[in-house]
């Protein structure tokens, strides 16, 4: 009986696992695909400053993005003493989330905060106007209507940076969405699951209570509750000759929060932490976290002079007087108030033009943020928070 | 109506491609472009490996090879191995 023998197709490293060069088709990918939210196993809150969540997502399909949601009981218990929220809550009730795939560790390594500000730079559509919330003052706190980033279907329980909180229990209902994959139109940075070679981890870290809430006297403050965990995925279709089907998964998505306290009343030259070539810089943004209630400092004129980019020797593309001249552009460029409240300052390099505006970092080496702090801002204990968001090629780590 | 879908370089001006790494399928074609060298079976002169047990064989002695010259009243002789 005559047989015939299958030619071995060359195969590429797509993320890790060795795949077909002919299974990469984004058309038909596209075409064929269908869209999976599911339910993981939801996984009770350890408590603030505890040991690390750890979620594990299941190998399911081209996995693009983690919907987590807290639902929790605030419970305070004054026992004749005071407590006041500092500006970290209370999205910063999360440290880290941390994303790892295959072994990449820190594909995401970012604090909550900045997790919710990313969502809104991202989506365009999505903002903040007409959604009261707390925030500074006597609890429950100065009503505020736009810069909160929040959603109206969370709640904060209580008001950011307040004080004088009254005893009492408190629904807290937060949001957050993990961008596995940097876009979700084309799921560019998306993660191939469905591969036994893969495993994707979430770990979860948590601030401690001092970070928190300020209190004086003894009372006593527990955050309970849970955490349900809803992946997105597209499934994997079959093609004409009966293979799999795969969208361009060339690159991992990145994004990673870095921190220094080295910073002055003067124009401060941060160099962002790890770039490298073959790395394209999306966006990186940057806030500035001080003083014992830990507010950000305001996107404005008073905290803000010069701010700007920078690379190579001197090269200062962009350039702006003030922070208030940062804000109102970022305001502009995403629909959203970034600074004015939350303190994000942000240089987008997507949303206009991606093509043309992203930075290639083997082009434009030595990357550094550029902030001016006013002299007339008191400094104490400050931490510089910046943001870098990248893709990176699929068999390459994460930055640092 | 068409439409195409972009790739990550129409997108955002990303450089790298994927990765190619050849499968066993293609080995030859690289031996065929000179980039691995074929030494031969290791019983032939042009692979290392022949050389290699000649060497062993005259340091243990299993294989010897003498030789003699004569010019005029001249003679000389060399031998290695045994």
């Amino acid at each position: 009986m005559a047989t015939t023998t299958r030619a071995a197709q060359p195969q590429v490293n797509l993320q890790g696992a060795m795949v077909p060069q002919s299974a990469i088709n984004p058309q038909l990918f596209m075409a064929l695909t269908r869209r999976l939210s599911f339910q993981n196993k939801s996984i009770t809150f350890g408590g603030l400053g505890a040991a690390t969540d750890f979620v594990e997502i299941p190998k399911v399909g081209i996995l693009s993005a983690v919907t987590l949601q807290f639902d929790g009981t605030l419970t305070v218990t004054l026992n004749g003493g005071t407590v006041a929220t500092t500006g970290l809550w209370p999205y910063d009730f999360v440290s880290r989330f941390r994303f790892a795939a295959n072994g990449l560790t820190n594909l995401i390594n970012a604090s909550g905060w900045h997790i919710k500000a990313r969502e809104i730079m991202q989506r365009g559509d999505l903002n903040d106007r007409a959604i009261t919330r707390g925030v500074g003052g006597a609890s429950p706190g100065t009503q505020i209507t736009s810069g909160s980033l929040s959603l109206a279907n969370e709640n904060w329980g209580v008001g950011q940076g307040v004080t004088a909180i009254a005893g009492g229990t408190y629904a807290v209902q937060l949001s957050f969405k993990l961008p596995i994959a940097h876009d979700d139109v084309y799921l560019t940075g998306a993660v191939l699951a469905q591969t036994s070679a893969t495993d994707l981890t979430i770990n979860i870290d948590y601030a401690p209570l001092a970070n928190l809430f300020i209190t004086t006297g003894s009372p006593t403050i527990a955050l309970t509750g849970a955490w349900s965990v809803q992946p997105t995925a597209y499934s994997i279709p079959s093609g004409p000759d009966g293979g799999v089907v795969l969208p361009d998964l060339s690159h991992l998505h990145s994004l990673v929060q870095s921190q220094t306290s080295s910073i002055q009343n003067a124009e401060n030259e941060i160099r962002l932490a790890g770039q490298g070539v073959g790395r394209q810089t999306m966006r990186m943004w940057f806030r500035t976290i001080n003083g014992a209630t830990r507010m950000p400092l305001a996107m404005n004129a008073t905290n803000y002079g010069n701010v700007a980019w920078r690379y190579g020797s001197n090269d200062t593309p962009e350039v702006y007087p003030s922070g208030r001249s940062l804000a109102v552009a970022n305001e502009r460029m995403f629909g959203n108030d970034m600074g004015g409240l939350e303190g994000f300052g942000i240089f987008d390099f997507v949303n206009e033009n991606a093509f043309r505006d992203t930075v290639d970092q083997g082009a434009a080496t030595e990357l550094r943020l550029v902030a001016t702090i006013q002299s007339g801002v008191t400094l104490s204990n400050p931490q510089f928070e910046y943001v870098q968001e990248l893709l990176v090629p699929g068999a390459v780590s994460a930055a640092a | 109506m068409s439409f195409t879908i972009p790739t990550a370089a129409d997108l955002y001006g990303t450089r790298s491609a994927p990765a190619y790494v050849p499968s066993a399928a293609s080995a030859p074609e690289f031996a065929r472009q000179g980039r691995v060298i074929n030494p031969g079976p290791p019983w032939h002169p042009s692979s290392p490996l022949f050389w290699m047990g000649a060497l062993i064989a005259l340091t243990f002695g299993l294989i010897g090879v003498a030789t003699e010259v004569h010019v005029g009243p001249l003679r000389a002789a060399g031998k290695v191995g045994s």
